[in-house]
């Protein structure tokens, strides 16, 4: 192949000129003289990313990535898979790319945090020294905490709030229901992975149920009254499935105490319903791993520090994603994917000698409530002080009574924002 | 149909809010590290590329080509407009004008 003359783009142009004096525009941060050994737990959204980032601004230093699968399954989109309308092999996402940038990824289990020792234990039976430890467990989910509801009761009611087996179970429940049966959706109380996502996963199981079994119902039982993006899904649910999808929230005895799995039954205050499906999304913590580095409050949930993710608990453990307690930062994909950017951007910056400093953060959801249309919710965070705040006057829903182009436009913006955020995560 | 007005803002607001990637800068940039007064707005931008990336793709274009002026102007009128449509209406009043004028330097051509 012939040599090709070298004809630097503008990026090229701009990091050369950074390179050699100090340019205002493109402050490009790498840290390389750090060795610093970085543990991350956990190879989700915030995970995957946090290593990335990690080797990216701190080159020399080792970077070690601790997954129990060696195939990671997106709970974002999942929904459209339960609706039938995605196949579950869009879902999936390797390692390969992350290894190829330089970290070490370790297809183990992490079972056990030493913080005194900085070490952490592997199921394999070796263990890993850390400087900083990065925890990204996202969810476990609390069995029994709805009388019933157990492991076991999650293969004939499943949860499908993990994506993988449990969303091809859900699928296929759907798919073998008789016309005429109905369908529960049981909806957790507050804080939980994904707000809006039972609510959005509502909607495609109705769109399923009003083209596929037209006499069937979905009734959704809410632990709660309020939820996210309330009036956009009650408006939708108005419009594209009035005979397909009841809401009852907690005030209208919407909330599951109770559930018979043999029968497909599940209980409230006072009633026994039974559906052909059985869709529980029960309550959740912090995943196990946190628990077992001590960083969980009696919450079950992980108080950290906004500005570096560290733990408010344990010292140089930082946790990122759905198992911290950042409210009004919500658990989503987006959040994990962007707190795993600055908590990465912060250790390079402690591993060096300097302070990370308070920022801006924003969050963005996308919710399907058709095939094609979708609704957004976004916040904007200011974290100074280590505490997350709502930016007044920021953020918020779809305008209401929005005509369709508006919410085609926004199905077609989530698809590439999945798009995006993947590739950022996994390459 | 997507109102053409949608469509234009859509694209405009793409140009300010992809981001760079510090995978780039290890190749490229040797010093150890390069601190500069815009620290801060690299951290604020990390935000933008949860959405942006380097490629365009449907609904949301890629960062390039736009002056430091025209993506001020753009982030500016999403953030003074009363039109709720997008999320990029919705975030641009979560940023000082300040801020949006220094993104728009960081990301922008110069004018």
């Amino acid at each position: 192949m012939p040599t090709q003359p070298f004809f630097p783009n503008r990026r090229d142009l701009l990091s050369l000129i950074s390179a050699g004096t100090i340019s205002a525009m493109l402050p490009a941060k790498v840290y390389a003289q750090t060795h610093a050994r970085i543990v991350v737990i956990g190879g989700g959204f915030g995970g995957a990313t946090a290593a990335r980032e990690l080797k990216a601004y701190m080159p020399n230093a080792q970077i070690t990535l601790i997954e129990s699968n060696s195939v990671y399954t997106a709970c974002p989109f999942s929904n459209l898979v339960i609706g039938g309308l995605r196949d579950l092999s869009a879902q999936r996402f390797s390692y390969d790319s992350l290894s190829a940038s330089g970290v070490n990824v370790v297809f183990d289990t992490a079972t056990d945090v030493d913080a005194t020792t900085q070490t952490v234990s592997l199921s394999s039976g070796t263990s890993l020294s850390y400087d900083r430890l990065i925890l990204s467990p996202g969810i476990s989910i609390r069995w029994n905490a709805i009388e019933g509801y157990d492991e076991e009761a999650s293969a004939i009611m499943p949860h499908a709030w993990k994506a993988g087996t449990q969303t091809t179970v859900l699928r296929q429940q759907l798919e073998a229901l008789d016309d005429g049966e109905n369908v529960i959706l049981t909806a957790p109380p507050a804080p939980f992975r994904c707000p809006p996502g039972p609510y959005e996963r509502a909607s495609l199981i109705a769109a399923y149920l009003k083209s596929n079994k037209p006499r069937s119902k979905l009734i959704i039982l809410d632990a709660k009254d309020q939820f996210s993006k309330m009036p956009l899904f009650l408006e939708a649910w108005a419009e594209h499935y009035p005979d397909h999808l009841e809401w009852r929230g907690a005030s209208d005895d919407g909330r599951v105490s109770r559930v018979s799995p043999s029968t497909r039954t599940v209980h409230t205050d006072f009633e026994d319903l039974s559906a052909g499906v059985v869709n529980v999304i029960p309550p959740q913590k912090a995943g196990t791993i946190a628990e077992r580095a001590g960083v969980t409050d009696a919450t079950g949930w992980c108080p950290i520090d906004a500005v570096s993710f560290e733990s408010k608990l344990v010292a140089s453990v930082h946790v990122i994603g759905d198992a911290t307690i950042a409210a009004p930062m919500p658990k989503s994909a987006f959040s994990a994917n962007l707190q795993a950017k600055v908590c990465a951007l912060a250790v390079a910056e402690l591993m060096s000698g300097h302070s990370p400093s308070a920022t801006t953060l924003a969050n963005t959801c996308y919710s399907y409530i058709t095939e094609d249309q979708a609704i957004s919710i976004v916040g904007v965070y200011h974290n100074e002080d280590g505490v997350l705040s709502s930016v007044p006057d920021a953020g918020g829903i779809s305008p209401l009574a929005a005509d369709a182009g508006i919410r085609q436009l926004e199905a077609i913006q989530a698809a590439s924002w999945f798009e995006t955020i993947t590739a950022e995560a996994f390459g | 149909m997507i109102a053409w007005k949608h469509a234009t803002m859509i694209i405009l607001s793409a140009a300010v809010m992809g981001c760079r990637s510090p995978v780039e800068h290890q190749r490229l940039t040797p010093t150890d590290p390069v601190v500069s007064d815009s620290d801060d707005i690299e951290a604020i931008a990390l935000s933008c590329s949860g959405c942006h990336a380097d490629e365009a793709r449907p609904g949301i274009p890629a960062l390039s080509g736009l002056s430091s002026g025209d993506l001020y102007d753009s982030l500016s009128s999403y953030k003074r407009s009363t039109d709720g449509s997008t999320v990029m209406h919705r975030i641009a009043r979560g940023y000082s004008d300040e801020e949006l004028q220094r993104l728009a330097e960081h990301f922008g051509e110069e004018s």
